[in-house]
């Protein structure tokens, strides 16, 4: 998958396409079909979408990247909020001249595209929320976790109940390596913005098509919210991918590259 | 060491450039190089066009690395020392430098060192093994040693000898972060407690996480030329006074764990200058663990062997104290990208030139740099320079 660099809003951000690579600056050719940008999980990176777009290549456009402070970005905090990744989100939609978009959001991700279709509903053409929420549950024994392996007294923490039981090892193993790609520090303030954040009470505001996306075996909280938000969310549609458990476009690509394009073909 | 006494004072560092990212992912380690020369010229007012000897080393360079970064600037150099003898190396070139530009081999030496070991995930104190791959060494690795191990052992020998407590290294490490947190660029500035210290997780007992150094992306350059021709330099001229190079010969307990190459290439350094361990205002000094800065200024004569734990309690190497130790926060909690060494000579050149606002040592006339390469507990070297105000 070709990668490349852009400087968004003074950030090195590690961008990666389809097609042909391109020299420099060169923005990459989103002509096929729908331009898709896909917004990562919290502690992932946009290579975590790699198998999704090849899988996507030739029909539409899919690009990912990795948002400021993950693997291969600059920075080396996180945005902080879920507002500042949708402006920034925003910013390199702008940068790049992508046009309406597609935004494929997967857990934190599917919490910016939601933002970003609240706040700049212009550049965002259809959402697609992948194992996502509108609002987080407190955690407060999860986030003193991050708090003190950020500071050194306890052992960076790598959770496979994320996957479903039906998940190949390699799956949950590339999964466990990628998780060691970005700081715990970034991921920290990550959990911190999205408890600061809720979109439950706008999402009768969502005025873009909405697909709302589940794994068959995710945890009992974020299939309730994926109810939710299709319920809440006008128009939204909502499809329950078998086989995955939270971590969808790593566990089952194929079968989210269906649904993706069945929702894509019937927007036009 | 007789000759030498004619070299002092004669040859100065006229630029220096620290390179301000901690993390460059989307940079290779030519271009932070490059930025870094740039910088480093712009400082003293000189272009590549005055450059005529390079000098580099790498963690990722082959051993002719400086023949492609030559090439990378365009640079066709009289003197090329591509001399690696671990982190200390660029403290070594300066030694280098000098004497070359003395001999009159060049005129205006390049010294340049760039890295993303934090972006590429170099595990450098736990990967890469406390022993090198050649013969003596291979008595060792089988066994596991790791560089922090080496330093570990280093760390309970000196408790196992002196009675030296973890709160002591801790102190180390908390001095250092409280400097970082005055230091705009630094990596790591949020205060921590020697607590905090204490409660991080051991890495290679008696060594807590918070005993190592970071891994950051960086780089730096250093300007060298005569004293003579840095006066009419846009900055003022920082001098060399005295400099010194040692090895310390391989494998662990020979010839004891707390005799480093610190005091053979400062004794040599201090000879050279001609002054004395009560000149010295402040230190910059390799902090790759706790316990390196501790016995490092035990063997540079700032202490008597066995003393540095107490050395270093009650703020004595913190800002305000009486012997300042790496006021930018160090490798601890600075930067530390891979090698270190070039960054010691930076902030002692900025220290003399007072540009340090918020974590100037007031009044500093003349400083003591060493850098460490290598791994104490096998084989290292040490480079140490005295330099002062022109």
């Amino acid at each position: 998958m070709p990668e490349k660099y852009f400087n968004i809003e003074g950030v090195a951000t590690h961008v990666y396409h389809t097609g042909a690579t391109t020299l420099p600056e060169k923005v990459p050719d989103t002509r096929i079909g729908e331009t898709i940008l896909c917004l990562h999980h919290s502690g992932g990176n946009g290579a975590n979408f790699g198998p999704l777009m090849g899988k996507l290549e030739g029909r539409h456009s899919p690009l990912a990247f990795d948002f400021p402070g993950h693997h291969r970005s600059g920075s080396l905090d996180s945005l902080g909020s879920v507002e500042r990744m949708a402006s920034f989100a925003g910013a390199l939609i702008d940068k790049l001249g992508l046009g309406a978009t597609v935004l494929l959001g997967h857990s934190m991700g599917g919490s910016v595209a939601l933002e970003l279709a609240l706040s700049r509903p212009a550049v965002v053409r259809a959402l697609i929320l992948c194992g996502t929420a509108a609002i987080y549950p407190e955690s407060p024994e999860l986030l003193e976790r991050y708090r003190l392996i950020t500071e050194g007294k306890a052992k960076r923490h790598f959770d496979p109940s994320a996957y479903s039981p039906t998940t190949p090892k390699e799956v949950i193993g590339a999964g466990f390596a990628d998780s060691f790609k970005t700081d715990p520090r970034a991921v920290y303030p990550n959990l911190l913005a999205l408890r600061a954040w809720e979109a439950d009470s706008r999402l009768g505001d969502v005025s873009v098509p909405t697909l709302v996306v589940v794994g068959s075996d995710e945890d009992p909280y974020m299939v309730e919210q994926s109810e939710r938000m299709a319920s809440q969310i006008p128009g939204a549609n909502r499809v329950v991918i078998e086989g995955a458990a939270h971590m969808i476009p790593a566990e089952q690509p194929d079968r989210l590259a269906e649904a993706v394009i069945a929702f894509l073909e019937g927007l036009s | 060491m007789t000759l030498s006494r004619d070299l002092s004072g004669k040859i100065a560092l006229a630029g220096v450039y620290e390179h301000p990212t901690r993390w460059a992912p989307d940079k290779t380690e030519s271009q932070i190089m490059a930025e870094c020369a740039r910088g480093a010229l712009d400082d003293c007012g000189l272009s590549l066009d005055d450059v005529d000897g390079l000098f580099s080393a790498g963690m990722a360079m082959g051993p002719m690395g400086v023949v492609s970064l030559a090439e990378y600037l365009d640079l066709k150099p009289n003197y090329i020392d591509g001399t690696n003898i671990g982190g200390s190396s660029f403290v070594a070139h300066v030694n280098h430098a000098a004497a070359a530009i003395h001999a009159g081999l060049c005129e205006v030496g390049l010294i340049l060192y760039g890295s993303t070991a934090a972006s590429n995930a170099l595990a450098i104190g736990t990967g890469m093994g406390g022993a090198a791959r050649d013969a003596a060494g291979s008595f060792v690795s089988p066994y596991g040693m790791t560089t922090v191990g080496s330093y570990a052992l280093v760390a309970q020998r000196h408790m196992h000898e002196y009675g030296t407590t973890s709160e002591q290294l801790a102190e180390i490490a908390v001095t250092m972060r409280r400097h970082a947190s005055l230091n705009p660029h630094a990596k790591m500035r949020k205060p921590i407690t020697i607590d905090d210290v204490l409660e991080s997780r051991v890495i290679s007992d008696p060594l807590h996480l918070l005993d190592c150094c970071i891994i950051s992306d960086g780089g730096g350059a250093l300007v060298v030329t005569s004293a003579e021709r840095a006066r009419d330099l846009a900055k003022p001229a920082v001098l060399i006074q005295g400099c010194g190079e040692a090895v310390c010969h391989r494998e662990i307990g020979s010839p004891d764990l707390l005799t480093i190459a610190a005091r053979q290439s400062a004794d040599n350094a201090f000879a050279m200058s001609g002054m004395s361990r009560d000149d010295i205002d402040l230190c910059t000094v390799y902090d790759s663990f706790t316990i390196t800065a501790l016995v490092t200024l035990e063997n540079l004569g700032f202490c008597k062997p066995g003393e540095g734990g107490a050395f270093v309690e009650g703020g004595r190497i913190g800002l305000g104290g009486a012997l300042p130790v790496n006021p930018d926060g160090g490798g601890l909690s600075s930067n530390h990208p891979g090698m270190r060494g070039i960054f010691l000579v930076i902030e002692a050149v900025r220290q003399l030139r007072a540009e340090c606002a918020g974590r100037q040592v007031e009044g500093a006339q003349v400083a003591c740099v060493h850098g460490t390469g290598g791994t104490l507990g096998v084989a290292h070297s040490g480079a140490t320079l005295i330099l002062s105000k022109a």
